[in-house]
């Protein structure tokens, strides 16, 4: 495909606009000095300091806990739930809310959720955060896996029970590894949003620091001035974010074969 | 020779339209039986609640004798060949055609004696591992096949098995699902909308409209003796004349009688296939029926031409073999008279 100069160039902006913040972010995270302006040379003493500091390496833990069962759990009670409305009922209202919470500001969601905890009594801590992330998790895991749904022949789940198979083993042996790509990929997806996530979790901790995450400890540590160490984590956190992100538009791109 | 499957005043509505209107239909063990008519007859229905997808709301569905109506498809003694072929697309060839085995729990030995001896009859043995998608389609046509044949059913259904190939393949795949099917000794029931398929390949066929039962008969009786004008246009081509019914033919107006053994009063069309029409020039004097008219066109198909004569407010289409071609090949235009043995006439009932 040949491309105008002007189309280029707007490319090229386009992403500059994206990405130069970012690369400056990291190339600082590998300054010397502890200032954000003057290069003073290549090391790697903030990533080391970063592996040392307490609270940092609590709260990644934290993030971690959050990420891994809120994914494990909306990945689930998603799939479940994509497999049901894609082969059952069709019903626009249903899809409706079901897009919901991609769509509702996470400021509101943040705020609905802290008020019907409260209004349940329910103490805070890592608990309600993964809960909380369960709830916008299932969205997007309903959504990757209703698109795969859509691209396969559904006669396939006839032809299972035709030859002899219980809906179980039919779901197990021929529907589940015809939407693995799909499942894989929300997945993936839904543990990059919980990694990155703020202010649901922010609105959903618990006082104190035991259920602080990652996110929230960036900005605790930023009402004190950004320091290469925010850089250094910011580029981690980054790094494993675009690198689940790639895997999950593989997986799903991934066809049938293998 | 016993019942194979028998269906019982079978009634599907979807609200408040209906799929089949009272169908009874009886098949014969070893039978194979071809379900024809137009899309949206309700043949893919009638076929589909057999295979236990569809609950009729009313009728009885027996299979061997056995009432199966409300019986879940994968307890139901037959199998269904899908139209898409619906073959596994993450599993080889071998998985698919052993999985129906791995349902019913044999011991793996025999398993994979009766998957071998499948694919080795339907020519895939050098294709067992491939996946379904490097597969060309007349090959993933003989795995859907295959897979469902493998289970020894006693009743195989076949949903359009031969849509999805070129016209040529087709053609071959006729013969072939003929000489399995006697090979086999398993009742085939095809849907197809394809006329020539059906009289090709059934020993029977049911003809489908709106729901109901047309007429039922070997092709060859339903060729020669079809009992309703959509049949008789459904199965080949037919030419038709409109008149009034008397004992020994159709009065039709302007024309004058056409013999032709006749059942019916009142209105009624007198019809007869293209290939009975001869053109002549002059009138006969023997006694058979004659249509004056002029040559419209003249169609070459190669095996024969299709000459088209205006006569009697109406078109009568006449196909003369090549081999009479040399003789005298009438004219566009050329005065003829459209003559047949009042043998061959067929009167039908105006709709």
């Amino acid at each position: 495909m040949k491309m105008g100069a002007g189309l280029k160039l707007h490319l090229v902006l386009f992403y500059a606009f994206l990405y130069v913040p970012i690369l400056v972010l990291m190339a600082l995270s590998f300054n010397r000095a502890g200032l954000p302006t003057v290069w003073t040379g290549f090391s790697l003493e903030w990533y080391g300091k970063l592996f040392t500091a307490d609270p940092i390496i609590k709260a990644a833990r934290n993030t971690l806990i959050v990420a891994v069962i809120s994914t494990v759990l909306a990945t689930v009670i998603g799939t479940a739930l994509a497999v049901g409305v894609e082969t059952r009922r069709k019903s626009s209202a249903l899809d409706a809310v079901l897009f919901a919470p991609m769509i509702i500001p996470d400021i509101v969601l943040a705020i609905a959720l802290l008020s019907f905890y409260s209004f349940l009594n329910v103490t805070l801590g890592l608990h309600s955060i993964i809960l909380s992330h369960v709830v916008f998790n299932i969205a997007f895991v309903v959504a990757v896996v209703r698109t795969r749904m859509r691209n396969f022949d559904h006669s396939i789940l006839e032809a299972s029970a035709d030859l002899g198979a219980s809906e179980f083993t039919t779901f197990r042996r021929v529907l589940l590894p015809a939407i693995a790509p799909g499942v894989i990929a929300g997945a993936l997806l839904s543990f990059t949003l919980s990694v990155d996530e703020f202010i649901i979790a922010f609105f959903t901790a618990g006082p104190g620091s035991s259920s602080t995450t990652l996110p929230m400890q960036i900005y605790a540590m930023i009402r004190f001035g950004v320091t290469p160490e925010i850089n250094a984590m910011a580029t981690i956190v980054m790094l494993v974010s675009f690198t689940l992100v790639l895997v999950a538009q593989r997986a799903d791109k991934e066809v049938f074969t293998r | 020779m016993s019942t194979g499957v028998e269906l019982r005043n079978i009634v599907k509505r979807y609200g408040t339209f209906t799929a089949i209107d009272s169908v009874s239909l009886s098949i014969r063990d070893n039978e194979f039986f071809a379900l024809l008519g137009p899309s949206g007859c309700g043949k893919t229905t009638l076929l589909r609640t057999l295979a236990g997808f569809e609950m009729p709301q009313e009728g009885t569905v027996l299979v061997g004798g056995q009432d199966v109506t409300h019986t879940r498809p994968r307890n139901r003694p037959l199998n269904l060949m899908f139209q898409s072929y619906a073959l596994f697309p993450h599993m080889s060839v071998e998985r698919n055609v052993a999985y129906g085995l791995e349902m019913e729990k044999l011991p793996r030995d025999e398993i994979r004696s009766r998957v071998a001896e499948v694919l080795a009859s339907a020519q895939l043995t050098q294709f067992a591992n491939r996946k379904p998608d490097q597969l060309s389609g007349g090959q993933r046509q003989r795995v859907a096949l295959a897979r469902a044949l493998v289970k020894r059913p006693r009743v195989l259904l076949l949903d359009e098995p031969l849509s999805a190939l070129d016209k040529k393949l087709r053609e071959e795949m006729q013969l072939e699902l003929k000489r399995m099917q006697s090979e086999v000794g398993i009742t085939f029931l095809i849907v197809t909308h394809d006329q020539e398929e059906a009289l090709v390949m059934a020993d029977r066929i049911a003809v489908l409209r709106d729901g109901r039962l047309e007429q039922v008969g070997a092709p060859q009786e339903l060729y020669e003796h079809p009992s309703s004008r959509f049949v008789a246009n459904f199965i080949g081509v037919m030419n038709f004349l409109d008149g009034t019914a008397t004992r020994e033919g159709v009065e039709v107006p302007g024309i004058g009688l056409l013999k032709g053994e006749s059942t019916l009063s009142g209105p009624a069309s007198i019809a007869v296939r293209p290939e009975r029409v001869t053109l002549t020039t002059e009138a006969p004097t023997d006694g058979r029926n004659a249509v004056p008219g002029t040559v419209e066109d003249i169609a070459y198909h190669g095996i024969d031409l299709v000459a088209h004569v205006r006569a009697a407010g109406t078109s009568i289409a006449a196909r003369i073999p090549a081999a009479r071609v040399g003789e005298k090949v009438p004219q566009p235009g050329q005065p003829v008279f459209c003559v047949w043995e009042p043998e061959y006439s067929r009167v039908l009932p105006l709709n």
